[in-house]
């Protein structure tokens, strides 16, 4: 399940607002941006290159390996203090915004779920909307949110809340195609940004809480031809088909609702897989329930799988290993080595080689109170009287985990991970009498709560030196923070609050160098980015986008 | 936030007439009694019958809770599944559960009631323990000037903390400014009199 420590959302847009489809411009007459970075399409090459482009953030992570870490320098511990509100944009929406916004060449894409919105992003005024209609009855777990959108060869790509894969003019905003990835009535629907690589445009699919099958797609971006799909519970069959009981893998859930990482280099994907169905009742799925909880490397020509690493063997808490992996190349023991790394919900922190998914390291980053450790194949040794129970058992991390779907970020210049992170409990509740699946509906086995029965929950800032998964430094934020962070050139980590502030790191130190208060819970990664020479900080808080330069 | 007040407003207006607790009760045991109990005083989710919630502070804030859930909690948005009429049908049935609906709250069913000057009074006293609710700790604080005030915590969060104190005055202070916050003492029973006190100290202006 999507951690609930986002809110719940619904595109719900004031009427006589927005009309359906493309809307002219308030004024119709604003003017296109000086382009001083490189222009014209934003390739395949580019999104590849993306490293080399600071003024722009041309992927939803940033980069493709997921670092979130951008080379633009201009804003530095020395001169953050005179960060200042730019401008302001209201999405008028009383969903929870958690997207990450494109800029490419002077124009911001960003979506509210299931909008996307093209603005002028020196002054935050649009050039367009397209509205999405979303039909009510959708199985949503959380409600109604997007995390973003997939820019190349001058075309956005949006995958919706029922399912369904988008094509848009990214100069119009017009509609170029649309597919269905899957039928909503089984449960299935899309909150993330999906991922475009070379000619294809990858998505995964949520619907975890409705027992509905998760897999991975690829699409010809010119069309929305399915090109391939792998299918995150192995049929019958396949590999791994024998770690679920009986017919339970049928509705095995493992869903993956966000995006992952790309390395063009060994040409393979990384996609984080989410909880098994039902999130808090194993009895009817015995096995390890492959391949939830798992991180899977897959060839995004074809859709095979290159291995796999499960964090969370047979889950019974809900802890979706959804997190964004992020790729390194990195010594590691005195090698140059080509690495994964990744925060857990489980509440541990992992290095995995991704060439080949061997297991380095594991260490808690957050409370954990359910395993004693890994062992050295990085299998959790679990802890007796943990699994969830009639009346209750309480374990840490609660059920929306250590961290969750919100991204971390990477600095090379630190060496550094960086996450959100949660020490907190949650009771865990299985159900007494029998649960079955039935098509579209619930399929949950139980409950839980994430309240620490001894109130005692911390979220904080965490720094990581991965080749030992030893904390460098925390920063304490208000509890139940869920922003995702965003390292910088200039030494800095950005990251935002759930009690209403956007502040700045030293990333070496951690020591505070800048907040302000915006008002609005920050449940979204911020970006970094540039136009006219003017370098920006951008983050959706509360119900709007800010925008921030130097004075 | 004022186009989204804006946007809630203009549905209390349209859709007030066709409340219907009723409908909200059923839509309460299908989708609610699971966590909140079956008549509403509590399981997994808090007592919806005290009438004063910490979140929805009014109908418009408890539609908004109802429809889009409560970041980090297990409350999730009904808004997905069920129209802007189902919410406030379950709006104005949660609201009938309360012992003494609040003057912004007061529904058609109850507009015949006089409101007397004792249950103003306790809308006032929720307000307080409203903004006070987190903690409701008498603190401490000193500057790094060595300045010390104590009072009422009124809020607290990442880089700031807020207090009334001793002398009524609210005081706002940002961490960085300061040396310590003591916690002197934590009311979870919310003594009456004290609260008594604060209710009569705040509420006596607006006589």
């Amino acid at each position: 399940m999507r951690g609930l420590w986002r809110a719940s959302a619904i595109a719900f847009t004031i009427a006589g607002v927005m009309a359906l489809g493309l809307t002219a411009d308030w004024d119709g007459s604003v003017r296109a941006p000086v382009r001083s970075q490189p222009s014209g399409p934003v390739t395949f090459e580019r999104i590849r290159n993306a490293e080399g482009e600071p003024g722009n953030w041309l992927t939803y992570s940033g980069q493709y390996s997921g670092q979130r870490f951008s080379r633009l320098a201009s804003i530095t511990a020395a001169n953050v203090r005179r960060l200042r509100i730019k401008w302001i944009y209201q999405l008028r929406t009383i969903d929870t915004v958690e997207t990450t916004p494109l800029v490419a060449d002077g124009v911001m894409y960003l979506t509210r779920a299931n909008d996307v919105i093209a603005l002028d992003a020196a002054t935050g005024r649009p050039y367009w909307t397209y509205s999405y209609p979303v039909p009510s009855g959708l199985a949503l777990c959380c409600g109604r949110q997007n995390r973003g959108l997939a820019l190349m060869d001058g075309r956005l790509f949006l995958a919706t809340l029922d399912a369904r894969l988008l094509a848009l003019d990214a100069s119009s905003g017009a509609l170029l195609w649309s597919t269905a990835i899957a039928d909503p009535a089984d449960g299935y629907s899309s909150t993330a940004a999906p991922l475009v690589v070379k000619d294809k445009v990858i998505t995964g699919i949520a619907g975890g809480e409705f027992g509905a099958r998760g897999f991975i797609d690829a699409y010809d971006a010119s069309n929305g031809t399915r090109l391939w799909r792998f299918q995150t519970v192995p049929g019958p069959g396949e590999a791994g088909h024998e770690t679920w009981a009986g017919d339970s893998w049928r509705s095995g859930g493992a869903p993956t609702w966000t995006i992952g990482s790309y390395d063009p280099s060994l040409n393979l994907l990384y996609w984080g897989v989410g909880n098994p169905g039902p999130d808090w009742n194993g009895i009817q799925r015995a096995g390890d329930n492959l391949y939830s909880d798992s991180v899977v490397a897959i060839d995004p020509d074809t859709g095979a799988l290159r291995w796999h690493f499960q964090f969370t063997p047979h889950d019974e808490h809900d802890w979706d290993a959804t997190q964004v992996p992020v790729l390194v190349d990195a010594p590691f023991n005195g090698r140059l080595r080509k690495l994964l790394f990744t925060a857990n919900r489980n509440g541990f922190f992992y290095v995995l080689d991704r060439q080949t998914g061997e297991f380095l390291l594991g260490r808690e980053f957050a409370l954990q109170t359910w395993a004693d450790g890994l062992d050295n194949r990085g299998r959790p040794i679990v802890k007796p009287g943990t699994a969830p129970t009639v009346g209750g058992v309480v374990v840490a991390p609660p059920s929306n985990g250590a961290t969750n779907w919100w991204p971390p970020a990477y600095s090379p210049d630190t060496g550094w991970f960086y996450v959100m992170a949660y020490d907190g409990r949650g009771t865990f509740y299985s159900s007494d009498t029998e649960y079955s699946y039935a098509r579209g509906a619930m399929y949950l086995g139980g409950a839980a709560s994430d309240e620490d029965p001894s109130n005692a929950g911390l979220s904080a800032v965490r720094a990581i030196e991965p080749s030992t998964g030893r904390r460098m430094w925390e920063f304490p934020v208000a509890s139940k923070s869920a922003s995702g962070l965003l390292a910088t050139g200039g030494g800095l980590l950005f990251g935002g609050s759930i009690d209403g502030y956007v502040f700045a790191l030293d990333a070496s130190t951690g020591a505070e160098r800048w907040h302000m208060s915006v008002g609005g819970a920050v449940m979204a990664p911020p970006i970094a980015y540039a136009t006219r020479d003017v370098g920006y900080l951008a983050v959706a808080a509360g119900d709007a986008i800010v925008a921030f330069t130097l004075d | 936030m004022t186009l989204i007040a804006a946007g809630v407003v203009i549905l209390v207006c349209t859709v007030r007439g066709a409340t219907d607790i009723g409908a909200g009760a059923k839509m309460f045991q299908a989708e609610c009694a699971g966590c909140h109990g079956q008549r509403a005083t509590g399981g997994l989710g808090p007592d919806l019958t005290r009438g004063a919630f910490r979140t929805a502070v009014d109908d418009a804030a408890m539609f908004r809770v109802i429809a889009t859930g409560i970041p980090g909690s297990r409350m999730p948005g009904a808004l997905g599944r069920h129209s802007a009429e189902d919410v406030w049908q379950l709006v104005g049935y949660v609201r009938s559960l309360g012992p003494a609906p609040m003057a912004a709250a007061r529904t058609d069913t109850t507009a015949d009631r006089q409101p007397s000057g004792e249950s103003l009074m306790d809308a006032q006293r929720a307000a307080v323990v409203r903004a006070s609710d987190d903690g409701n700790l008498i603190v401490r604080i000193t500057t790094l000037h060595g300045a010390v005030h104590s009072g009422r915590r009124m809020d607290e969060d990442t880089f700031s903390v807020r207090l009334l104190d001793e002398r009524g005055v609210l005081r706002s202070f940002e961490r960085s400014s300061l040396r310590s916050i003591e916690r002197l003492a934590s009311n979870i029973d919310r003594q009456p009199t004290e609260l008594d006190e604060i209710v009569q100290r705040l509420g006596t202006p607006t006589k």
